[in-house]
Protein backbone atom coordinates (compact mmCIF):
# COMPACT_ATOMS: atom_id res chain seq x y z
CA UNK A 1 0.00 0.00 0.00
CA UNK A 2 1.11 3.31 -1.08
CA UNK A 3 0.20 6.73 0.72
CA UNK A 4 -1.36 7.58 -2.19
CA UNK A 5 -3.83 4.80 -2.23
CA UNK A 6 -4.97 6.24 1.52
CA UNK A 7 -4.59 9.78 0.23
CA UNK A 8 -7.44 8.75 -2.20
CA UNK A 9 -9.63 6.80 0.01
CA UNK A 10 -9.49 9.90 2.74
CA UNK A 11 -10.74 11.91 -0.65
CA UNK A 12 -13.22 9.40 -1.32
CA UNK A 13 -14.42 9.73 2.10
CA UNK A 14 -14.28 13.16 2.71
CA UNK A 15 -16.68 13.65 -0.81
CA UNK A 16 -18.88 10.97 0.34
CA UNK A 17 -19.45 12.98 3.84
CA UNK A 18 -19.86 16.58 1.80
CA UNK A 19 -22.76 15.14 -0.42
CA UNK A 20 -24.11 13.51 2.30
CA UNK A 21 -24.53 15.88 4.88
CA UNK A 22 -24.14 18.82 2.17
CA UNK A 23 -21.63 20.33 4.18
CA UNK A 24 -18.11 20.18 5.07
CA UNK A 25 -18.36 21.63 8.80
CA UNK A 26 -19.49 20.62 11.95
CA UNK A 27 -23.38 21.76 12.95
CA UNK A 28 -23.30 24.16 15.45
CA UNK A 29 -25.59 22.82 17.64
CA UNK A 30 -23.11 20.51 18.78
CA UNK A 31 -21.39 22.76 20.47
CA UNK A 32 -24.07 24.10 22.08
CA UNK A 33 -25.18 20.82 23.61
CA UNK A 34 -21.83 19.95 24.58
CA UNK A 35 -22.10 23.11 26.32
CA UNK A 36 -25.25 22.62 28.30
CA UNK A 37 -24.06 19.80 29.73
CA UNK A 38 -21.25 20.72 30.70
CA UNK A 39 -20.47 23.49 33.69
CA UNK A 40 -18.34 26.39 32.93
CA UNK A 41 -15.65 25.31 35.59
CA UNK A 42 -15.31 21.48 35.22
CA UNK A 43 -14.17 18.91 38.04
CA UNK A 44 -10.69 20.21 39.33
CA UNK A 45 -9.46 17.10 40.88
CA UNK A 46 -6.31 16.26 38.62
CA UNK A 47 -5.74 12.06 38.87
CA UNK A 48 -3.28 10.49 36.71
CA UNK A 49 -4.72 9.11 33.34
CA UNK A 50 -7.03 5.98 33.55
CA UNK A 51 -8.05 4.62 30.64
CA UNK A 52 -11.12 5.99 28.97
CA UNK A 53 -13.08 2.63 29.07
CA UNK A 54 -13.38 2.92 33.05
CA UNK A 55 -15.22 6.53 32.75
CA UNK A 56 -18.15 5.75 34.84
CA UNK A 57 -19.87 8.94 35.04
CA UNK A 58 -21.61 9.59 32.07
CA UNK A 59 -24.63 12.25 31.25
CA UNK A 60 -25.81 12.03 28.15
CA UNK A 61 -26.99 15.03 26.20
CA UNK A 62 -30.44 15.73 25.34
CA UNK A 63 -31.34 14.30 22.71
CA UNK A 64 -33.86 15.11 19.55
CA UNK A 65 -37.21 13.01 19.38
CA UNK A 66 -35.81 11.68 16.12
CA UNK A 67 -33.16 10.09 18.40
CA UNK A 68 -34.97 8.72 20.83
CA UNK A 69 -37.49 6.88 18.24
CA UNK A 70 -34.57 5.54 16.89
CA UNK A 71 -32.81 4.09 20.03
CA UNK A 72 -36.32 2.72 20.82
CA UNK A 73 -36.68 1.16 17.66
CA UNK A 74 -33.25 -0.21 17.95
CA UNK A 75 -34.02 -1.81 21.60
CA UNK A 76 -37.17 -3.56 19.73
CA UNK A 77 -34.93 -5.25 17.17
CA UNK A 78 -32.81 -6.41 20.21
CA UNK A 79 -35.80 -7.69 21.71
CA UNK A 80 -37.21 -9.57 18.62
CA UNK A 81 -33.31 -10.93 17.85
CA UNK A 82 -33.19 -12.37 21.13
CA UNK A 83 -37.26 -13.80 21.18
CA UNK A 84 -35.97 -15.07 17.49
CA UNK A 85 -33.16 -16.70 18.66
CA UNK A 86 -35.15 -18.17 21.39
CA UNK A 87 -38.18 -19.63 19.86
CA UNK A 88 -36.00 -20.84 16.85
CA UNK A 89 -33.88 -22.85 19.63
CA UNK A 90 -37.01 -24.47 20.92
CA UNK A 91 -38.64 -25.05 17.52
CA UNK A 92 -35.11 -27.00 16.67
CA UNK A 93 -35.41 -28.83 19.75
CA UNK A 94 -39.08 -29.72 19.80
CA UNK A 95 -39.50 -30.15 16.30
CA UNK A 96 -36.76 -32.12 14.54
CA UNK A 97 -37.23 -36.12 14.55
CA UNK A 98 -35.11 -38.67 15.10
CA UNK A 99 -34.77 -39.36 11.93
CA UNK A 100 -33.94 -36.11 11.09
CA UNK A 101 -30.78 -35.60 13.32
CA UNK A 102 -31.49 -39.04 15.73
CA UNK A 103 -28.97 -37.29 18.32
CA UNK A 104 -31.14 -35.14 20.36
CA UNK A 105 -29.32 -35.60 23.54
CA UNK A 106 -26.23 -33.94 21.94
CA UNK A 107 -28.22 -31.33 20.77
CA UNK A 108 -29.09 -29.82 24.38
CA UNK A 109 -26.96 -29.48 27.01
CA UNK A 110 -29.39 -27.60 29.35
CA UNK A 111 -27.02 -26.33 31.79
CA UNK A 112 -25.13 -23.31 30.91
CA UNK A 113 -21.76 -23.32 29.64
CA UNK A 114 -18.72 -21.30 31.35
CA UNK A 115 -17.73 -18.71 29.68
CA UNK A 116 -15.32 -20.22 26.90
CA UNK A 117 -11.30 -18.57 26.81
CA UNK A 118 -8.50 -19.81 25.18
CA UNK A 119 -5.54 -21.52 26.78
CA UNK A 120 -3.41 -22.78 24.49
CA UNK A 121 0.11 -22.08 24.64
CA UNK A 122 0.46 -19.95 21.16
CA UNK A 123 3.03 -20.30 18.46
CA UNK A 124 6.39 -18.57 18.97
CA UNK A 125 7.82 -16.52 15.98
CA UNK A 126 10.93 -19.13 16.09
CA UNK A 127 8.31 -22.23 15.80
CA UNK A 128 6.44 -20.38 12.76
CA UNK A 129 9.76 -19.67 11.18
CA UNK A 130 10.83 -23.03 11.41
CA UNK A 131 7.59 -24.15 9.88
CA UNK A 132 8.03 -21.98 7.07
CA UNK A 133 10.93 -23.44 6.48
CA UNK A 134 9.92 -27.23 6.73
CA UNK A 135 6.55 -27.95 8.26
CA UNK A 136 8.25 -30.98 9.61
CA UNK A 137 11.82 -30.25 11.14
CA UNK A 138 12.20 -33.18 12.90
CA UNK A 139 11.79 -35.43 9.78
CA UNK A 140 14.27 -35.58 7.02
CA UNK A 141 11.58 -34.49 4.71
CA UNK A 142 12.10 -35.32 0.83
CA UNK A 143 8.70 -34.60 -0.63
CA UNK A 144 9.30 -37.18 -3.76
CA UNK A 145 10.47 -39.67 -1.64
CA UNK A 146 7.22 -39.91 0.24
CA UNK A 147 4.78 -43.02 -0.07
CA UNK A 148 1.48 -42.29 -1.71
CA UNK A 149 2.42 -39.28 -3.67
CA UNK A 150 1.05 -38.82 -6.89
CA UNK A 151 3.90 -38.09 -9.13
CA UNK A 152 2.46 -35.90 -11.52
CA UNK A 153 2.30 -32.81 -8.89
CA UNK A 154 4.23 -30.11 -8.70
CA UNK A 155 6.31 -29.23 -5.60
CA UNK A 156 3.40 -26.19 -5.36
CA UNK A 157 0.56 -28.36 -5.57
CA UNK A 158 2.11 -30.50 -3.28
CA UNK A 159 2.11 -28.77 -0.49
CA UNK A 160 -0.81 -26.46 -1.05
CA UNK A 161 -3.65 -27.45 1.27
CA UNK A 162 -6.93 -28.14 -0.79
CA UNK A 163 -9.90 -27.30 0.65
CA UNK A 164 -12.10 -28.02 -2.31
CA UNK A 165 -10.60 -31.51 -2.41
CA UNK A 166 -11.32 -31.58 1.49
CA UNK A 167 -14.97 -30.40 0.81
CA UNK A 168 -15.56 -33.69 -1.59
CA UNK A 169 -16.06 -35.32 1.07
CA UNK A 170 -19.24 -34.00 1.41
CA UNK A 171 -20.48 -35.93 -1.89
CA UNK A 172 -19.51 -39.30 0.21
CA UNK A 173 -21.10 -41.75 2.69
CA UNK A 174 -19.53 -41.17 5.96
CA UNK A 175 -17.32 -43.60 6.86
CA UNK A 176 -16.86 -43.99 10.67
CA UNK A 177 -14.04 -45.62 11.55
CA UNK A 178 -13.27 -44.39 14.91
CA UNK A 179 -13.22 -45.75 18.30
CA UNK A 180 -14.66 -43.70 21.58
CA UNK A 181 -11.20 -42.76 22.50
CA UNK A 182 -9.36 -41.35 19.47
CA UNK A 183 -12.64 -39.09 19.12
CA UNK A 184 -12.18 -37.97 22.46
CA UNK A 185 -9.48 -36.93 22.25
CA UNK A 186 -9.92 -35.13 18.86
CA UNK A 187 -13.35 -33.41 20.51
CA UNK A 188 -10.96 -31.57 23.31
CA UNK A 189 -8.94 -30.33 20.55
CA UNK A 190 -11.72 -29.41 18.45
CA UNK A 191 -13.48 -27.59 21.67
CA UNK A 192 -9.93 -25.91 22.59
CA UNK A 193 -10.02 -24.64 18.58
CA UNK A 194 -13.38 -23.31 18.61
CA UNK A 195 -12.51 -21.12 21.85
CA UNK A 196 -9.29 -20.24 20.44
CA UNK A 197 -10.73 -18.53 17.17
CA UNK A 198 -13.05 -16.70 19.19
CA UNK A 199 -11.05 -16.09 22.34
CA UNK A 200 -7.18 -16.55 21.17
CA UNK A 201 -4.83 -15.09 19.30
CA UNK A 202 -3.83 -15.71 15.50
CA UNK A 203 -0.64 -18.02 17.32
CA UNK A 204 -2.65 -20.06 19.56
CA UNK A 205 -5.41 -21.07 16.37
CA UNK A 206 -2.49 -21.74 14.79
CA UNK A 207 -0.54 -23.90 17.33
CA UNK A 208 -3.37 -26.04 16.84
CA UNK A 209 -3.33 -26.70 13.36
CA UNK A 210 -1.70 -28.63 10.73
CA UNK A 211 1.67 -27.82 10.31
CA UNK A 212 1.45 -28.14 6.11
CA UNK A 213 -1.57 -25.54 6.67
CA UNK A 214 -0.09 -23.32 8.55
CA UNK A 215 3.28 -23.46 6.36
CA UNK A 216 0.79 -22.32 3.66
CA UNK A 217 -1.18 -19.25 5.75
CA UNK A 218 1.80 -17.87 6.75
CA UNK A 219 3.64 -18.25 3.46
CA UNK A 220 0.41 -16.25 2.10
CA UNK A 221 0.87 -13.36 4.17
CA UNK A 222 4.94 -12.82 4.15
CA UNK A 223 5.95 -10.13 2.29
CA UNK A 224 8.36 -11.58 -0.70
CA UNK A 225 11.64 -9.79 0.34
CA UNK A 226 12.69 -9.73 3.59
CA UNK A 227 15.32 -11.20 6.11
CA UNK A 228 14.95 -13.46 8.93
CA UNK A 229 15.25 -10.69 11.48
CA UNK A 230 12.77 -8.74 9.66
CA UNK A 231 10.60 -11.83 9.08
CA UNK A 232 10.89 -12.43 12.81
CA UNK A 233 9.30 -9.03 14.16
CA UNK A 234 6.14 -9.50 11.23
CA UNK A 235 5.72 -12.79 12.79
CA UNK A 236 5.54 -11.74 16.12
CA UNK A 237 3.35 -8.96 15.37
CA UNK A 238 1.23 -11.39 13.43
CA UNK A 239 0.97 -13.97 15.83
CA UNK A 240 -0.07 -11.43 18.53
CA UNK A 241 -3.18 -10.44 17.04
CA UNK A 242 -6.16 -11.51 17.91
CA UNK A 243 -7.32 -14.40 15.98
CA UNK A 244 -10.92 -13.04 15.88
CA UNK A 245 -12.23 -11.55 12.45
CA UNK A 246 -9.08 -13.13 11.16
CA UNK A 247 -9.54 -15.89 8.80
CA UNK A 248 -11.46 -18.53 10.20
CA UNK A 249 -13.71 -16.30 11.47
CA UNK A 250 -14.86 -14.22 8.52
CA UNK A 251 -16.79 -10.48 9.32
CA UNK A 252 -20.16 -11.71 8.42
CA UNK A 253 -19.81 -14.48 10.50
CA UNK A 254 -18.70 -12.64 13.59
CA UNK A 255 -22.14 -10.69 13.97
CA UNK A 256 -23.81 -14.05 14.72
CA UNK A 257 -21.73 -16.50 17.13
CA UNK A 258 -20.21 -13.53 19.33
CA UNK A 259 -23.21 -14.46 21.72
CA UNK A 260 -23.10 -18.29 20.93
CA UNK A 261 -20.34 -20.67 22.25
CA UNK A 262 -19.21 -23.24 20.16
CA UNK A 263 -18.52 -26.76 20.25
CA UNK A 264 -17.41 -29.71 18.31
CA UNK A 265 -20.72 -31.94 18.41
CA UNK A 266 -19.70 -35.07 20.61
CA UNK A 267 -22.00 -37.18 19.15
CA UNK A 268 -19.65 -39.26 17.19
CA UNK A 269 -22.36 -40.53 14.90
CA UNK A 270 -22.77 -37.36 13.61
CA UNK A 271 -19.09 -36.88 12.01
CA UNK A 272 -17.35 -38.17 9.34
CA UNK A 273 -14.43 -40.44 9.76
CA UNK A 274 -12.47 -41.83 7.31
CA UNK A 275 -9.31 -43.47 7.48
CA UNK A 276 -9.10 -45.03 3.87
CA UNK A 277 -9.08 -41.15 2.76
CA UNK A 278 -6.06 -40.81 0.65
CA UNK A 279 -6.10 -37.17 0.94
CA UNK A 280 -3.56 -34.78 -1.25
CA UNK A 281 0.21 -37.06 -1.40
CA UNK A 282 -0.34 -39.08 1.68
CA UNK A 283 0.05 -36.67 4.18
CA UNK A 284 -2.45 -37.39 6.96
CA UNK A 285 -3.70 -41.26 7.64
CA UNK A 286 -7.02 -40.32 8.35
CA UNK A 287 -9.30 -37.40 8.17
CA UNK A 288 -12.46 -36.26 10.32
CA UNK A 289 -15.00 -33.74 9.34
CA UNK A 290 -17.42 -32.95 12.75
CA UNK A 291 -20.13 -30.16 12.64
CA UNK A 292 -20.02 -27.27 15.45
CA UNK A 293 -22.37 -27.23 17.48
CA UNK A 294 -24.15 -23.76 18.18
CA UNK A 295 -25.70 -23.21 22.15
CA UNK A 296 -26.50 -20.01 23.93
CA UNK A 297 -25.25 -19.06 27.40
CA UNK A 298 -27.75 -20.60 29.35
CA UNK A 299 -26.91 -24.33 27.61
CA UNK A 300 -29.93 -23.74 25.15
CA UNK A 301 -29.22 -24.95 21.68
CA UNK A 302 -29.19 -22.50 19.05
CA UNK A 303 -27.90 -24.41 16.35
CA UNK A 304 -27.47 -28.19 15.55
CA UNK A 305 -26.44 -28.96 12.02
CA UNK A 306 -25.05 -32.10 11.02
CA UNK A 307 -22.31 -32.53 9.04
CA UNK A 308 -23.77 -34.29 5.53
CA UNK A 309 -27.47 -32.81 6.47
CA UNK A 310 -26.55 -29.91 4.46
CA UNK A 311 -26.67 -30.38 1.16
CA UNK A 312 -24.46 -28.35 -1.75
CA UNK A 313 -26.01 -25.45 -3.29
CA UNK A 314 -28.77 -24.55 0.27
CA UNK A 315 -29.21 -21.17 0.69
CA UNK A 316 -27.29 -18.78 2.92
CA UNK A 317 -30.16 -18.76 5.43
CA UNK A 318 -30.20 -22.46 5.58
CA UNK A 319 -26.22 -22.88 6.05
CA UNK A 320 -26.24 -20.12 8.20
CA UNK A 321 -25.15 -21.61 11.18
CA UNK A 322 -23.33 -25.19 9.21
CA UNK A 323 -20.00 -25.34 9.76
CA UNK A 324 -17.64 -28.40 10.34
CA UNK A 325 -13.97 -28.46 11.33
CA UNK A 326 -11.96 -30.88 9.76
CA UNK A 327 -8.98 -33.16 11.70
CA UNK A 328 -6.34 -34.69 10.01
CA UNK A 329 -4.00 -37.43 11.62
CA UNK A 330 -0.56 -36.63 10.26
CA UNK A 331 1.15 -39.39 8.30
CA UNK A 332 4.10 -37.72 9.82
CA UNK A 333 4.11 -37.74 13.89
CA UNK A 334 0.61 -39.70 14.22
CA UNK A 335 -0.62 -36.59 15.86
CA UNK A 336 -4.38 -35.13 15.14
CA UNK A 337 -4.34 -31.26 13.56
CA UNK A 338 -6.98 -29.24 12.96
CA UNK A 339 -6.82 -28.76 9.09
CA UNK A 340 -9.71 -25.99 9.27
CA UNK A 341 -13.33 -24.86 9.64
CA UNK A 342 -15.16 -24.71 6.31
CA UNK A 343 -18.82 -23.85 5.11
CA UNK A 344 -20.65 -26.92 3.42
CA UNK B 1 -15.91 31.75 17.13
CA UNK B 2 -13.39 31.25 20.18
CA UNK B 3 -11.38 33.97 20.91
CA UNK B 4 -9.13 34.71 23.72
CA UNK B 5 -6.76 31.74 23.12
CA UNK B 6 -3.99 30.83 21.03
CA UNK B 7 -4.79 28.65 18.33
CA UNK B 8 -1.71 27.64 17.87
CA UNK B 9 -1.38 26.19 21.62
CA UNK B 10 -0.36 22.76 21.73
CA UNK B 11 -3.24 20.83 23.25
CA UNK B 12 -1.86 19.55 26.23
CA UNK B 13 -1.44 23.28 26.70
CA UNK B 14 -4.82 24.18 25.97
CA UNK B 15 -6.14 21.05 28.13
CA UNK B 16 -4.48 23.20 31.00
CA UNK B 17 -6.21 25.73 30.69
CA UNK B 18 -9.69 24.49 30.03
CA UNK B 19 -9.04 22.19 33.35
CA UNK B 20 -9.74 26.00 34.75
CA UNK B 21 -12.59 27.51 32.37
CA UNK B 22 -14.54 25.00 29.71
CA UNK B 23 -14.62 27.76 27.13
CA UNK B 24 -11.02 28.15 26.95
CA UNK B 25 -11.78 23.95 25.17
CA UNK B 26 -13.03 25.51 22.49
CA UNK B 27 -9.88 25.16 20.01
CA UNK B 28 -9.69 21.52 20.80
CA UNK B 29 -13.39 21.30 19.63
CA UNK B 30 -12.55 23.05 16.65
CA UNK B 31 -9.86 20.87 15.62
CA UNK B 32 -11.66 17.51 16.49
CA UNK B 33 -15.46 18.16 15.93
CA UNK B 34 -15.11 17.38 12.24
CA UNK B 35 -13.05 13.84 11.89
CA UNK B 36 -15.46 13.04 14.81
CA UNK B 37 -18.49 14.04 13.18
CA UNK B 38 -17.31 12.72 9.92
CA UNK B 39 -16.49 9.11 11.70
CA UNK B 40 -20.02 9.42 13.70
CA UNK B 41 -21.81 9.96 10.22
CA UNK B 42 -19.65 6.58 8.32
CA UNK B 43 -20.50 5.09 11.78
CA UNK B 44 -24.67 5.40 11.14
CA UNK B 45 -25.94 6.89 8.07
CA UNK B 46 -27.54 9.43 10.08
CA UNK B 47 -26.37 12.56 9.97
CA UNK B 48 -28.57 13.61 13.62
CA UNK B 49 -27.36 10.73 15.41
CA UNK B 50 -23.80 11.79 14.29
CA UNK B 51 -24.17 15.04 15.84
CA UNK B 52 -25.78 13.31 19.02
CA UNK B 53 -23.12 10.84 19.46
CA UNK B 54 -20.24 13.83 18.70
CA UNK B 55 -22.03 15.66 21.33
CA UNK B 56 -21.76 12.90 23.86
CA UNK B 57 -17.70 12.13 23.37
CA UNK B 58 -17.09 15.90 24.20
CA UNK B 59 -19.45 15.82 26.87
CA UNK B 60 -17.19 12.41 28.08
CA UNK B 61 -14.18 13.64 27.69
CA UNK B 62 -15.13 17.59 29.34
CA UNK B 63 -16.20 15.97 32.06
CA UNK B 64 -13.18 13.27 32.66
CA UNK B 65 -10.99 15.89 31.50
CA UNK B 66 -8.83 15.88 35.29
CA UNK B 67 -8.26 12.33 34.17
CA UNK B 68 -6.20 13.14 31.12
CA UNK B 69 -2.28 13.17 32.16
CA UNK B 70 0.24 13.94 29.05
CA UNK B 71 2.79 12.51 31.25
CA UNK B 72 1.44 9.19 30.50
CA UNK B 73 2.80 9.28 27.03
CA UNK B 74 -1.01 9.15 24.98
CA UNK B 75 -1.32 12.07 23.41
CA UNK B 76 -4.82 14.09 23.93
CA UNK B 77 -6.10 13.36 20.58
CA UNK B 78 -5.58 9.47 21.14
CA UNK B 79 -7.49 9.63 24.66
CA UNK B 80 -10.58 11.78 22.39
CA UNK B 81 -10.68 9.22 19.91
CA UNK B 82 -10.55 6.13 22.16
CA UNK B 83 -13.41 7.87 24.49
CA UNK B 84 -15.32 7.92 21.14
CA UNK B 85 -14.46 4.64 20.08
CA UNK B 86 -15.67 3.12 23.29
CA UNK B 87 -18.54 4.99 23.43
CA UNK B 88 -19.52 3.44 19.79
CA UNK B 89 -18.31 0.03 21.44
CA UNK B 90 -20.99 0.26 24.67
CA UNK B 91 -24.09 2.65 23.19
CA UNK B 92 -24.22 2.49 19.80
CA UNK B 93 -22.89 -0.65 18.12
CA UNK B 94 -25.05 -2.99 20.60
CA UNK B 95 -28.21 -1.43 19.52
CA UNK B 96 -26.86 -0.97 15.67
CA UNK B 97 -30.20 -1.89 13.55
CA UNK B 98 -28.10 -3.26 10.97
CA UNK B 99 -26.64 -6.28 13.16
CA UNK B 100 -30.14 -7.66 12.70
CA UNK B 101 -29.23 -11.38 11.07
CA UNK B 102 -29.83 -11.87 7.87
CA UNK B 103 -33.20 -14.09 8.02
CA UNK B 104 -34.94 -11.58 9.82
CA UNK B 105 -34.90 -8.82 7.27
CA UNK B 106 -36.48 -9.20 4.12
CA UNK B 107 -33.26 -9.23 1.54
CA UNK B 108 -35.27 -8.09 -1.26
CA UNK B 109 -35.10 -4.62 -2.24
CA UNK B 110 -38.18 -2.42 -2.15
CA UNK B 111 -39.61 -0.59 -4.96
CA UNK B 112 -37.82 2.37 -3.26
CA UNK B 113 -34.83 1.28 -3.35
CA UNK B 114 -34.43 -0.10 -6.19
CA UNK B 115 -35.71 2.87 -7.49
CA UNK B 116 -33.12 4.84 -5.54
CA UNK B 117 -29.51 5.00 -6.52
CA UNK B 118 -26.91 3.84 -3.82
CA UNK B 119 -24.86 7.28 -2.54
CA UNK B 120 -21.04 7.53 -2.30
CA UNK B 121 -22.03 7.39 1.29
CA UNK B 122 -23.74 4.05 1.23
CA UNK B 123 -21.20 2.62 -0.59
CA UNK B 124 -18.29 4.01 1.39
CA UNK B 125 -20.63 2.72 4.65
CA UNK B 126 -20.80 -0.72 2.99
CA UNK B 127 -17.00 -1.31 2.11
CA UNK B 128 -16.27 -0.45 5.73
CA UNK B 129 -18.67 -2.80 7.34
CA UNK B 130 -17.18 -5.45 5.26
CA UNK B 131 -13.62 -5.00 7.03
CA UNK B 132 -13.30 -7.14 10.53
CA UNK B 133 -13.47 -4.87 13.63
CA UNK B 134 -9.96 -4.38 14.04
CA UNK B 135 -9.33 -3.31 10.39
CA UNK B 136 -12.03 -0.86 10.48
CA UNK B 137 -11.62 0.79 13.54
CA UNK B 138 -7.93 1.65 12.13
CA UNK B 139 -8.85 2.57 8.91
CA UNK B 140 -11.05 5.06 10.74
CA UNK B 141 -9.21 6.22 13.24
CA UNK B 142 -6.64 7.20 10.20
CA UNK B 143 -9.11 8.96 8.33
CA UNK B 144 -9.69 10.96 11.33
CA UNK B 145 -5.74 11.85 11.66
CA UNK B 146 -4.11 9.82 13.99
CA UNK B 147 -0.99 8.24 13.41
CA UNK B 148 -0.03 4.52 13.76
CA UNK B 149 1.33 5.39 16.89
CA UNK B 150 -1.77 6.56 18.35
CA UNK B 151 -3.92 4.17 16.72
CA UNK B 152 -1.27 1.52 18.81
CA UNK B 153 -1.79 3.22 21.73
CA UNK B 154 -5.79 3.16 21.66
CA UNK B 155 -5.76 -0.68 20.59
CA UNK B 156 -3.19 -1.56 23.13
CA UNK B 157 -0.79 -3.26 20.01
CA UNK B 158 2.56 -2.28 18.47
CA UNK B 159 2.64 -0.02 15.52
CA UNK B 160 3.66 -2.67 13.10
CA UNK B 161 0.14 -4.50 13.70
CA UNK B 162 -1.61 -1.32 12.82
CA UNK B 163 0.46 -0.78 9.64
CA UNK B 164 -0.14 -3.98 8.57
CA UNK B 165 -4.44 -4.05 9.48
CA UNK B 166 -4.13 -0.75 7.81
CA UNK B 167 -2.70 -2.92 4.75
CA UNK B 168 -5.16 -5.62 5.07
CA UNK B 169 -8.03 -3.32 5.08
CA UNK B 170 -6.86 -1.06 2.26
CA UNK B 171 -6.26 -3.98 -0.34
CA UNK B 172 -10.18 -5.19 0.66
CA UNK B 173 -11.25 -1.33 -0.60
CA UNK B 174 -9.56 -0.61 -2.98
CA UNK B 175 -11.23 -3.26 -4.50
CA UNK B 176 -15.13 -2.49 -3.02
CA UNK B 177 -14.75 1.15 -3.85
CA UNK B 178 -13.78 0.69 -7.29
CA UNK B 179 -16.50 -1.79 -7.97
CA UNK B 180 -18.57 0.63 -6.33
CA UNK B 181 -17.42 3.66 -8.10
CA UNK B 182 -17.77 2.46 -11.32
CA UNK B 183 -21.29 0.92 -10.98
Amino acid sequence: MTDMDFDELQQVVNQAHRTFTGRDDVPEEIWMRVRSQVPAVPQQEVTPLNTPQTLDVVHLPARSQQTVIVRYLNLAASVILVAAIAIGGWFAAVNLSPNDRGHQAAMAPATPIADASCAVPALTAEEAIMIIKNPYHAIDLTLYDMGGMHTRMSAEEYATPDHTKMLQIFTHDSVNEIDDEEWADTLELGDQYLDCIQHGTVGQVLALMDPFVVQNYLRDRLPLFMSEDETHAFLTDLLREDAIGYGWTDPEQLTFISDKVLQINPDIRLIYADSRFSYRNGFYTEVIGAPVLFSNADGSVASAPTFAGIPFGSSAGQTRFARNVFFVKSTFDGQWYVYDILIP
Amino acid sequence: MHSGIDLSMEDDAIVLRARENVDDFAPLYDRYALPLYRWMCRETGDAELAADLTAQVFVQALQSLHQYDPRRGASFRAWLFAIARNLLRDNWRRYKPGKLPDEMIDQRPGPEELALHRTLMDEVRAALESLPERQRETIELRLSGLSHREIAEIQGTSENAVRMAQSRAMKVLRVLLHQGVKT
